[in-house]
């Protein structure tokens, strides 16, 4: 119970922030549907967008070893499409490639309401990763994703010398 | 040993011949009746080169045999033919010979170890047949001969009257052997040990090649020694100085350096400081930033949140699609958090964090504050370090070598010096030697210092020619010296050959008769006996240029006669004169005349008979 309470304490990484999240990027990719996996991916990226050679700054900063995160997004991610669809905010469809999420009408709208500075940067970053990533094939993004899921954050290995600091 | 016979053969002549006893004989006659004769004959068998004498009457007979006795009775005969050539010798009297003999070569020469006339007669005579006698002041030794003794027992009337030493005679390439044959007459000691001195011409020889040496060794130390013009202790000094100076600059240059390195290390040192706390404090920094960074994003996610909260709740809730439940707070597939109360957190949330990154600003601050320090510090460090390094390459660096290499020349120049010097050292030295080599060469090389005749024992032999004097009154007390500058003796003050010539054979005749007597009384080695050939005539036919030459006083000549009647049996003393002695000594003694032409009946005309 206890670590229900502190997740309650802590409005960060919550279905409900995820979950917004995902609107952003559903609404970016239009009519196309996209899998949970493909959204987990698309969830990383957005937010470390600075990882990708000539992609935009990245919105969240570059702590050491954020490349584990995509390991234990899922759960978030298919609660986040879970809290949204709860009301009506996104389309699933349960298919023969198994159950895929799109945007519908609401979606957009309700995305035009959120303007804050990090909503604004959120847009903006949807439309480049969707542009970036979104012609690419479900089997290539998980080589892509798994080639360098070790990568991003491992140059913080190297963080020593402040052992030699002076105070 | 004793002379008794001497006899000429021949065939188809009757021998001559003749007999000697012990003690005195006289042998006295008529002018050419062969008495000098015999004189001659003695001389060929003891060795000499041809029989001197040659008379008519001689010449049917070819062959001379001289018979000896030594004085226990034994015989020794020499046998020579008259027209020279070697010896034999016959263990024997005369008349007992029935073989050839053993034949002995007169001289043998060099090393060789052939019998000789010498190595048999001495020994016969009782003296050491291989006594060696100093011939040189180098102390080269020869044999002692019976050639080299013939002066003291041999006399003939030539030598009796002659202004020369009776020992020396006129031996002048054999005076030294003859003199020392005189000193082991009186002495009976020979020369045997004496180690003989190098000859002159090898001396020579050896000083020559010496000087060769050193005059190649000479030419070209003078020549180098030349082509160095400085004084060379003077720069070598000057040298020294410098050398010392140059050192005492290059310590001092030396320790500047040193220092400068040190510097140099302890700067080095603060730089890495600097350096490492520069990293350090960077690292720090990028994580301080990116704390910053994520307040930063933070902030703008709670915005997000809270906006996107407020929207959210203002939904309807719908049915659960899958189990058509209203999807309420208890469902399962709901969130767990209610959006107002998300809202409520954000805000509180986003409070939190703006603290928090006031914080943290002000620590960036303060440590980007030391950084610049430290950066400073680094400069610093920096430029010291390549001030340093300025001096050290620029100033220090070529100073050292600049000193090194001059150092090194003066040390080069020391060595040369030094040579210079030694070769000046061996210049001297070996100038000194050539001087030295040359000096001792062109000068007689010192003489060696010889021993002079034993003084005891020629005091005695002194002693024996006064007691003869006496005997033929010459004076009661004469005072006989020997004076070895002319090796011959003094009496009363006065050389033997200042006098005239009948006192010369006197003396001469003294001395030869003392010398036998001083053998017999002290026993040492004389062959025994002595022949005088008229000491009492003076010698007619010698053109004397000495006026004094007055005929011997009579005293002396009734003394000279008388004595010899006296003379003992262990001696023999052998007369040739020309007068007749005196009838009491004619009978006392063994008596020959040779009458000559005007023999009576019974009286032997001469040696040989006709």
């Amino acid at each position: 119970m206890s670590s229900d309470l502190r997740r309650k304490s802590r409005p960060f990484n919550s279905p409900l922030e995820c979950g917004l999240r995902m609107l952003f990027i559903l609404t970016a990719q239009a009519e196309r549907f996209a899998d949970l996996q493909r959204l987990v991916n698309y969830d990383y990226l957005l937010v470390h967008s600075g990882d990708i050679p000539d992609g935009p700054k990245s919105l969240h900063p570059d702590v050491p070893f954020r490349g584990n995160e995509l390991l234990v997004k899922r759960d978030l991610v298919h609660a986040g499409l879970t809290a949204m669809f709860s009301r009506e905010l996104i389309e699933k469809s349960f298919t023969i490639m198994g159950i895929m999420y799109r945007a519908n009408e609401l979606t957009l709208a309700f995305t035009k309401l959120l303007c804050s500075a990090y909503a604004d940067d959120l847009r903006a970053r949807s439309q480049w990763l969707v542009e970036r990533f979104g012609d690419m094939p479900d089997h290539e993004l998980e080589i892509f994703m798994g080639a360098n899921v070790g990568k991003w954050g491992a140059e913080f290995d190297r963080f020593t010398a402040a052992r030699d600091l002076e105070l | 040993m004793q002379l008794r016979k001497i006899r000429l053969s021949g065939s188809d002549v009757p021998s001559a011949e003749i007999a000697f006893t012990v003690g005195a004989n006289v042998l006295a006659g008529q002018s050419d009746t062969g008495k000098s004769y015999l004189l001659h004959c003695l001389d060929f068998i003891l060795g000499a080169d041809e029989l001197r004498k040659r008379i008519p009457e001689a010449e049917p007979y070819s062959q001379l045999h001289v018979e000896f006795q030594e004085p226990l009775g034994e015989y020794l005969t020499l046998e020579r033919n008259l027209s020279g050539g070697e010896l034999a010798v016959h263990r024997c009297r005369m008349d007992e010979i029935v073989e050839d003999g053993e034949r002995v070569i007169r001289s043998r020469s060099g090393s060789s170890q052939a019998k000789d006339l010498s190595s048999v007669l001495l020994p016969f005579a009782d003296m050491a047949g291989e006594a060696k006698l100093r011939k040189n002041d180098r102390g080269e030794t020869q044999r002692l001969t019976v050639r080299t003794l013939l002066p003291i027992f041999l006399v003939n009337e030539i030598a009796m009257i002659d202004e020369k030493s009776p020992v020396v005679g006129d031996g002048t390439f054999d005076a030294t052997a003859r003199k020392r044959m005189f000193a082991y007459l009186l002495s009976g000691k020979d020369d045997s040990g004496i180690i003989a001195a190098e000859r002159r011409d090898i001396i020579r020889a050896r000083d020559q090649a010496k000087l060769g040496l050193i005059a190649d060794l000479l030419e070209p130390l003078e020549r180098k020694v030349k082509s160095f013009s400085d004084d060379p202790n003077d720069t070598i000094d000057k040298v020294d100085n410098a050398i010392g100076s140059i050192t005492t600059e290059l310590n001092t240059t030396t320790e500047t350096r040193t220092a400068v390195l040190r510097n140099l290390q302890t700067e080095i040192a603060e730089l890495q400081r600097a350096e490492t706390q520069i990293i350090a404090i960077g690292e720090v920094l990028d994580r301080y930033k990116l704390l910053s960074a994520r307040y930063k994003s933070d902030l703008g996610r709670l915005d997000f949140i809270a906006e996107g909260a407020h929207y959210f709740d203002g939904l309807q809730e719908v049915h659960c699609p899958l189990c058509d439940q209203p999807m309420s707070r208890d469902h399962l597939h709901v969130a767990q958090e209610r959006s107002a109360d998300v809202y409520a957190g954000a805000r509180a949330e986003a409070s939190k964090i703006k603290a928090l990154s006031t914080d943290l600003s002000q620590v960036i601050i303060t440590l980007e504050e030391r950084l610049a320090d430290w950066r400073e510090g680094e400069a610093t460090s920096r430029n010291n370090i390549k001030d340093f390094q300025e001096r050290l390459d620029r100033q220090l660096a070529p100073a050292l070598s600049d000193l090194n290499s001059r150092l090194e020349k003066l040390i080069r120049r020391r060595v040369e010096l030094e040579g210079a010097r030694n070769d000046k050292d061996q210049l001297d030295n070996l100038q000194l030697m050539k001087a030295e080599i040359e000096r001792t060469s062109t000068g007689k090389t010192g003489t060696s210092k010889w021993e002079p005749l034993p003084s005891v024992a020629l005091r005695n032999l002194c002693k024996c020619i006064e007691m003869v004097l006496i005997e033929w009154q010459w004076s009661t007390e004469p005072r006989v010296e020997f004076d070895q500058a002319d090796f011959d003796i003094v009496v009363d003050g006065q050389s033997r050959q200042s006098h005239g010539k009948g006192v010369r054979s006197i003396l001469h005749s003294a001395f030869v008769i003392g010398l036998l007597r001083y053998s017999a009384e002290y026993e040492k080695p004389h062959p025994g006996f002595v022949v005088l050939d008229s000491p009492l005539t003076s010698y007619r036919k010698s053109p004397s240029v000495n006026n004094g030459d007055g005929p011997i006083p009579p005293m002396i000549e009734v003394g000279f006669w008388k004595s010899l009647a006296e003379v003992t049996s262990k001696i023999q003393v052998i007369v040739i004169e020309n007068k007749e002695p005196p009838k009491e000594v004619a009978d006392a003694v063994s008596y020959t005349w040779f009458a000559g032409d005007d023999a009576k009946d019974g009286e032997r005309k001469a040696f040989i008979p006709s």
